[in-house]
């Protein structure tokens, strides 16, 4: 990075002289250095923290980014983010469009290109009809993108096989959202964090995974000395440095410790009869048709005692943590990410979180609330919000009721009857029609699902065969090998956009520089397949602030409602937290409050109103504790995770692009606590071979006590060693997001 | 003349008014020989501090048990990669405005003059106190 000190003082300096004097038409022109820099308003591409910065340019390329220090961030950036501008000039960068010809990639036009993908598609669907074809995107494509390519599909093509990989990551949350409260996303924000008293992160690895909003908890405590930590993690990863109490358990026995947190809350009278008795139905199944009695029955076998020997830890822990949680005064806050959404049951893990906030009353006031982190910067804002999933429409709208159809097909102005009523296929699902051939053609968009899905190895096989269309900024990745056509996508910096990131604040990413090479940013190649596929009328924008205005009357008159987020708005904020219904209004940082979410009357009679639930009440559901799908056995006795590390994201197209990166962290190595290491003669770097019933593979060893026994663990990240061969595609009944977190393995020296 | 147009040749003004107040300053580099002779049998698979545990434990200590080390702000932010010639033994001070850029203005006063962040916050420790680890002593 050439940022001298000099250049910081002088952008600096008119920074600050600009501010004080006025209320200029851009942040660019505001920002403009003497000497030809500027500094453009944008937000980091990696996780869903959603930091903003501002990206440093001259001479037409990018040269820095700095912390938005108006932002939620304060300025502050992770590692990954200071290093950003290596990824737009990385030597894996694809400048040109690639097609396969007798087995290999080789380099075409644009035209020659998108005629070989509309040649396609249109043989598919016109021999085997709308859903021969799908398409798989991403949580990092801006919302623009998903939402014309949402569009396309639905209401071009008619086929709900509309995909992305927040099917991989969120979906469990959205099913917890949605089964307790009726609507989707956290009703928190990051400000939550500086009321907290408690904080209960439940597997999340915080400060590696969103360091930003690690550092915003250390800061709290720090200012803040009575601040209680609880983390659940079978591993003591850095986020238990600030545990005031780190449970280690057995993976997959989660749900047996919230249930006994729950008892122990009831037991010791640290609810909110009130809260319970005003705001609270209780179900179980698919049902609300339980009572408080039933709850309480529920939960009597779910004593401290037993899920401590269920689990593995201690019984004191148990309770040590429920008092915290439940303690009256004070407010408690919980935090979760793939640890409980990456799980057959993780839908009825996300539930059980908010029993405790629901039964104690600790919702919906500053400092208390239950807050899913998000792993990708716009899996909210573009494939949750925007509907880009097999189920959805946009903005909590559901493709199996006829009124939604009806609503989206008239402000698309298209035919009624035109969205088909049929749910699309999930993404495994999908995939697996890829095996079966009943899907012909596959349109991958910013997301290489040839290293992340699981059980890789078997859908490796199912895109080799199939025709696969990858729009990415990288080549090759281990999904590009496999694509019949490679189509180059403009990165970040080189287009303009809108992400939605974990608290419902909605950014633009300004354009800062020209795409590399022949790369052009998604918009557009969508609205090109478009027209060539003859749906051109409905998609006839010229840039993506067109899609932006048409999307505002989508989320018009629903609970999402951001029409005051005009562009031009979003040129001047720092980011505006849905909903926001005017262009007045400043945004909402708690749902359901009253005085704060606009859809609460202000003579409501309470403080809080579930309105997403038709009776007002959210549900407290009664989810027994379950194993994973494949807990360990006698012929696989090992447990094997997947997660992240700080320096490295996602499959690492970008990561490891990255100069200081590339060198570290960057192999996938398998942690082994001591006591394993030892029964199996392995020490630090040695390699082993670990194999599931899906696949192997083989990883240098690390021995670290921070592992679990009888647990290892391997970052995600790397595209030489696939963990993913390895783990399971079994997914959850409801949300359908696939059990990464936990299957059985054994593990040999080599 | 409408007030935008007024405005900027005003805000230029005074951003050359804020350069011609700031010092001059040559970045510090370690020479890449350097790096080649230090980490020449380097395990790049290992993180850092993986091996400067060891080491260079007072280093390690210092930063570890520091707020930059408590948040994961790692051996390259500041000294650069094992690679390709940016390695600094000695780094300068250009990772630290990526996140405290306003302090770049603070840089800007007479005080400062022949100072550097490190000259009031020492390397690896940084920031002198971390109270949110358990056990920790403020």
């Amino acid at each position: 990075m050439s940022v001298t000190r000099r250049n910081f003082l002088r952008t600096s300096a008119a920074a600050s002289a600009l501010a004080a004097i006025g209320d200029l038409t851009t942040v660019q022109e505001a920002i403009a250095g003497p000497a030809g820099e500027q500094w453009i308003k944008s937000v980091c591409r990696y996780c869903g923290t959603g930091c903003g910065l501002y990206v440093g340019v001259r001479d037409g390329e990018v040269f820095a980014v700095k912390g938005d220090k108006d932002n939620h961030n304060a300025g502050f950036l992770c590692l990954k983010g200071f290093l950003l501008p290596q990824i737009l000039t990385a030597k894996d960068r694809l400048r040109h469009p690639l097609i396969r010809k007798n087995g290999e990639l080789v380099r075409a036009s644009w035209d020659e290109a998108m005629g070989l993908v509309a040649e396609k598609f249109s043989a598919a669907i016109d021999q085997h009809g709308p859903d021969a074809v799908g398409f798989y995107g991403s949580g990092q494509g801006l919302t623009e993108e998903t939402y014309v390519a949402n569009k396309l599909f639905k209401a071009g093509i008619r086929t709900n096989n509309v995909e992305g990989n927040p099917r991989l990551c969120m979906a469990s949350a959205v099913g917890g959202y949605v089964t307790t409260y009726g609507k989707d996303e956290p009703m928190g924000c990051y400000e939550d964090i500086d009321h907290a008293d408690l904080f209960l992160i439940v597997g999340s690895n915080t400060a590696e995974c969103h360091p930003i909003l690690f550092q915003r908890i250390v800061r709290r405590k720090e200012r803040n000395p009575d601040v209680k930590v609880v983390v659940l993690d079978p591993r003591r990863t850095p986020t238990a440095r600030i545990a005031d109490l780190h449970i280690s358990f057995t993976p997959g026995t989660d749900l047996a410790i919230i249930n006994a947190m729950a008892h122990v809350i009831l037991r010791e009278n640290l609810i909110d009869e009130d809260f319970i008795k005003t705001h609270l139905s209780f179900g179980a199944g698919k049902a609300a048709d339980k009572s408080w009695e039933d709850y309480r029955a529920f939960l009597e076998e779910y004593t401290p005692e037993k899920a401590a020997a269920l689990s593995g830890c201690s019984a004191e822990e148990i309770v040590q943590a429920s008092r915290w949680f439940g303690a009256s005064g004070k407010k408690s806050m919980s935090m979760w990410t793939m640890g409980l959404n990456q799980r057959t049951k993780g839908v009825w893990a996300n539930n059980l979180i908010h029993n405790l906030h629901l039964i104690t009353g600790k919702i919906g006031e500053p400092g208390s609330t239950p807050l899913s982190l998000t792993g990708q910067p716009n899996a909210c804002g573009g494939v949750r919000d925007g509907g880009g999933l097999s189920h959805l429409l946009p903005y909590g709208r559901l493709v199996a009721k006829e009124e939604h159809r009806a609503a989206i097909e008239k402000l698309w102005q298209v035919p009624p009857g035109t969205i088909q009523p049929k749910p699309g296929l999930h993404t495994v699902d999908l995939f697996r029609a890829l095996e079966s051939g009943d899907v012909k053609c596959l349109y991958v968009m910013c997301t290489n699902p040839g290293q992340s899905m699981p059980n890789v190895g078997r859908y490796r096989k199912a895109m080799e065969k199939s025709f696969m269309v990858v729009s990415e900024v990288y080549h090759p990745t281990r999904t590009t090998e496999l694509a019949d056509v490679v189509l180059p996508a403009a990165l970040w910096a080189e287009k303009e956009g809108v992400y939605g990131c974990t608290e419902r604040r909605y950014q633009l990413l300004e354009q800062a520089i020209e795409p590399l090479g022949e790369s052009k940013p998604d918009f557009e190649i969508l609205c090109d397949l478009g027209r060539r596929l003859g749906h051109g009328d409905l998609l006839p924008f010229q840039s993506p602030s067109e899609v932006w205005d048409e999307i505002l009357t989508l989320c018009k008159d629903t609970p999402y409602d951001f029409t005051g987020l005009t562009r031009e708005r979003l040129q001047r904020e720092h980011g505006v937290l849905w909903p926001a219904p005017a262009p007045d209004h400043p945004g909402t940082k708690r749902r359901y409050v009253r005085g704060d979410d606009p859809f609460v009357p202000a003579d409501h009679p309470h403080r809080i109103k579930f309105y997403g639930k038709p009776n007002g009440r959210a549900v407290v559901w009664l989810r027994p504790h379950q194993l994973p799908a494949e807990p360990a056995d006698a012929e696989y006795p090992i447990l094997f995770t997947t997660g992240r590390v700080i320096e490295h994201w996602h499959t690492g197209t970008m990561t490891r692009n990255c100069q200081e990166l590339r060198h570290a962290n960057a192999e996938a190595i398998a942690e082994i606590h001591p006591d394993d290491a030892s029964a199996w003669k392995v020490k630090t770097g040695d390699m082993v071979r670990i194999s599931s019933r899906r696949g192997r593979e083989q990883f240098r060893v690390k021995v670290t006590d921070s592992s679990k026994k009888g647990l290892v663990f391997v970052h995600m990240h790397d595209d030489e060693r696939l963990c993913n061969l390895i783990t399971i595609d079994a997914i959850d009944p409801g949300s359908k997001q696939p059990e990464f977190k936990i299957c059985a393995v054994q593990v040999e020296k080599v | 003349m409408n007030r935008k147009i007024l405005l900027i040749p005003l805000a230029l003004l005074a951003a050359l008014i804020g350069i011609s107040l700031t010092l001059e300053y040559e970045p510090q580099m370690a020479h890449a020989a350097q790096l080649a002779d230090d980490h020449s049998d380097v395990e790049t698979w290992d993180t850092c501090d993986g091996c400067h545990q060891e080491e260079t434990p007072d280093e390690y200590q210092a930063w570890f048990r520091g707020k930059h080390g408590l948040n994961n702000v790692k051996c390259f932010v500041c000294h650069g990669s094992v690679d390709g010639g940016k390695f600094a033994i000695q780094p300068n001070t250009e990772g630290c405005f990526g996140c405290h850029g306003e302090k770049a203005e603070s840089m800007n006063t007479p005080f400062m003059e022949g100072k550097t962040c490190f000259s009031c916050h020492p390397p690896h420790q940084l920031s002198p106190h971390v109270t949110a680890e358990k056990g920790a002593q403020p």
